[in-house]
């Protein structure tokens, strides 16, 4: 048993090695490197389009990666065609077959499957001088019942897949993959169809036959609760860009970046300044942390939980910050309160009662305040000047004042303040438009990522909120975009 | 109260169905039972003696199941290529495949065997066969086209993860999703063409060799009263055979596929 784990420990059997995939020239996935090892439990978690499902696809052989390779167990699959790979997959909306009952929807792998004989077969009478054979039909009832136990479905073999429930087909997609005893188990949002109940019954189940199978599963979701109880491994995807891969825990407790941060979980995120290490100054109010190793005055962004804000009686000692309370709601175990403070509205969840409108105080301690540095600080863009007074960005020209003599077509770097572009509701209105991919809320303002022509990204940082697939107008007036010369890079 | 308001609207269709099937049918039954002297079995009696009436109904039947198998063979593959691949003008094309059905049936039958003098093709057998097939190819293809177009390609992806190859991934997941479109389709051309009147006597040569029942029927009617008596007993086994198959054929099909057929 104790080799077993060992074993467990080391061998990776999932490799993907700079997987792009392009359609119609948009990245989807974007220069993924994975390992995922054997026996674990493995979640891509991430919003819908980020690109997980198109990961999975690959792995499981529907789609060919635009570039880079895939290896299962070591061996090379990328262009292997599905049938011939040892994974099986449970679809998304369980895609059992409606002319099968469900004994022969999961018998239906085992009797396409050859195999080669073992020589103790050859010696029978039956197999003699046979390499390969199928499953014999008493073998394929046996496993057939076997899995249908596994899925608690042991009487149901001769109904009809259109009188089962939603929960019993899901068990019949997913006895019909394990039952071939697959390298890896693929599970696409495989609950997503489910009630919220028989959800949580089947994650429990899922946990429970991925113990007792030993397969790898590797299960793709965008729900966060879903991944943080089931998985040994979180891998979080945005933007066709992995973003971070961890334990549940590492995921939450410490988010590499705001955006895994917003995804996993309510957070308070708020943008400040690194004074040195061990300080850190947000909302006007300088705190103690726990982090180090910034330069110096360096813009970064602070997340807090929202469990791991106290609410204090004004007057308190510890009080860091004062504030009022906007909103209370009761959740069932605990209060969820709105307060603001310096302008910024915390979310905080907390057992003690806080009437609206009372005026409280807030402390963090140090170890609660995670720390991370910004994506980005100002927009930049890599292009040409059209002009001696043009620029071009996102496919659009602009006529700006530039503080040397530029010549055209000399490459230049034009960037833009993230305050000093606007986003309009239409999408003609605008110089540039594109679609909303995150917003996420930093106190006093939102940040928005903007997709537009080109793939060129526009981080815009704006009082409103705007909602994901927003297709959005985007203004920059030309004074504020500033060129600098840049050198010519030799990839280009 | 509800109930009777909306009642009404059906009333049209009621009364249509009344005037042009059930009282017609009632009719049938009337002159294949009745003589001047009343009811009677003699219509029946000389149908089921008559030799050359067995004849002519055994080979509608065979003709009519050869040609729609022959319709199914070459609608298939078509409907398949334009669903199946990823073919990207596929309703041009099947409006280009259906075109013909807009044409008038004379001139088409017209055109047909001028065709078939210019590749010496003479009327009987073949040149029968043929101008059934190209008449009743069009509305083979729409059922299986769409019942083709409606399998989710999930399901492909299922049969091929549990890995069937691209023959295994047809024969055992496209064909029996499909079969409720084939059937539609089989029964769609089987019952005209069982009893078609014009294109068997167009191309059948005029003689007796290749008369279907169509032809019979309106041999018999046009002999006055006892001909009518016998062509409503002739008309009375047709529609009972051709229950019969939709019948026999509806249960396959329903073991086929629970959803999605057109029957």
């Amino acid at each position: 048993m104790k080799e077993m784990v060992k074993k467990k420990n080391l061998e990776t059997i999932v490799e993907l090695k700079n997987i792009v995939k392009v359609y119609e020239k948009e990245t989807v996935v974007d220069d993924v490197n994975l390992k995922i090892k054997k026996g674990e439990f493995v979640t891509f978690l991430g919003p819908s389009g980020c690109g997980k499902t198109t990961l999975l696809r690959m792995i499981a052989g529907f789609e060919t990666p635009t570039s880079g390779t895939i290896y299962l167990e070591g061996k090379n699959v990328t262009s292997i065609p599905p049938h011939k790979r040892n994974v099986n997959t449970v679809f998304q909306k369980y895609a059992l077959f409606p002319h099968l009952d469900v004994f022969n929807n999961i018998a239906f792998g085992l009797k396409l499957k050859v195999f080669e004989t073992t020589e103790q077969e050859r010696a029978t009478k039956q197999y003699k001088n046979k390499k390969t054979r199928r499953f014999t039909k008493s073998e394929i009832k046996k496993k057939v019942d076997d899995a249908l136990a596994l899925v608690n479905l042991a009487e149901y073999g001769h109904r009809d897949i259109d009188s089962l429930s939603g929960g019993q087909q899901q068990r019949v997609a997913i006895a019909r993959a394990i039952v071939n005893e697959p390298r890896v188990l693929l599970l696409d949002e495989p609950l997503g169809a489910l009630d919220l109940k028989m959800r949580k019954e089947m994650q429990m189940e899922l946990k429970r036959m991925h113990n007792e199978l030993g397969i790898t599963f590797l299960y793709v979701t965008h729900d966060q609760e879903e991944a943080l109880t089931m998985s040994d491994t979180i891998v979080v995807i945005n933007d066709g860009v992995i973003q971070q891969v961890g334990t549940p825990k590492q995921i939450y407790d410490e988010p590499s970046n705001a955006f895994v941060a917003d995804f996993i979980g309510e957070s308070n995120i708020i943008s400040g300044i690194m004074l040195q290490d061990f300080k850190v100054k947000f909302l006007d109010t300088i705190f103690e942390c726990s982090d180090k190793g910034f330069t110096k005055n360096q813009p970064i962004d602070i997340v807090i939980r929202p469990e791991d804000i106290q609410i204090l009686k004004p007057k308190d000692k510890k009080v860091q910050l004062a504030g009022t309370v906007l909103s209370s709601t009761f959740m069932g175990t605990y209060f969820e309160k709105i307060i603001k403070a310096n302008e910024y509205e915390f979310t905080v969840q907390t057992m003690d009662e806080f009437k609206v409108g009372e005026s409280v105080g807030l402390a963090i301690k140090p170890s609660d305040m995670h720390i991370m540095k910004k994506e980005a600080i100002i927009n930049e863009y890599q292009t040409y000047a059209r002009g001696e007074d043009k620029v071009e960005i996102a496919g659009t020209d602009f006529e700006i004042s530039p503080t040397f003599e530029m010549e055209k077509g000399e490459p230049v770097l034009a960037s833009v303040e993230f305050e000093n572009i606007e986003i309009l509701d239409d999408p003609d209105e605008g110089t540039i438009s594109g679609h909303v991919t995150s917003t996420i809320y930093k106190g006093t303002y939102y940040q928005v990522k903007v997709w537009a022509q080109n793939d060129t990204l526009f981080i815009i940082h704006t009082p409103t909120e705007w909602d994901i697939d927003d297709h959005v107008g985007i203004r920059i007036k030309p004074e504020h975009i500033r060129v600098e010369k840049r050198e010519e890079n030799d990839e280009e | 109260m509800v109930r009777k308001k909306y009642a009404l609207f059906a009333a049209p269709f009621i009364i249509f169905m009344l005037m042009m099937v059930v009282f017609p049918l009632c009719l049938l039954f009337w002159y294949a039972f009745t003589s001047d002297d009343g009811f009677t079995f003699q219509h029946f009696r000389d149908v089921f003696n008559d030799n050359i009436a067995w004849t002519i109904l055994g080979r509608s039947l065979w003709i009519a199941i050869l040609a729609a198998v022959i319709c199914l063979l070459i609608a298939y593959p078509i409907a398949y290529g334009l669903t199946m691949t990823g073919f990207k003008r596929r309703t041009t094309i099947l409006l280009l495949f259906t075109l013909p059905m807009w044409t008038n049936l004379l001139l088409r039958s017209i055109a047909l065997r001028n065709l078939f003098i210019l590749v010496d093709i003479t009327p009987g057998f073949w040149a029968l066969l043929i101008s059934l097939v190209v008449n009743f190819l069009p509305i083979t293809i729409l059922p299986i086209y769409i019942v083709l177009g409606n399998i989710d390609k999930k399901h492909l992806e299922a049969s091929q993860d549990l890995g069937a190859t691209p023959r295994k991934v047809f024969t055992k997941t496209v064909l029996p999703l499909s079969m409720p479109g084939i059937i539609a389709a089989f029964i769609l051309v089987f019952s005209p063409i069982v009893s078609t009147y014009f294109l068997s006597s167009f191309f059948g040569g005029g003689g007796s060799d290749w008369r279907m029942l169509g032809e019979l029927l309106n041999i018999q009617y046009r002999a006055g009263d006892i001909g009518v008596g016998r062509g409503s007993v002739l008309s009375l086994i047709l529609l009972v055979l051709v229950g019969l198959s939709v019948l026999i054929l509806n249960r396959f099909s329903k073991v086929g596929n629970k959803r999605g057929g057109l029957w």
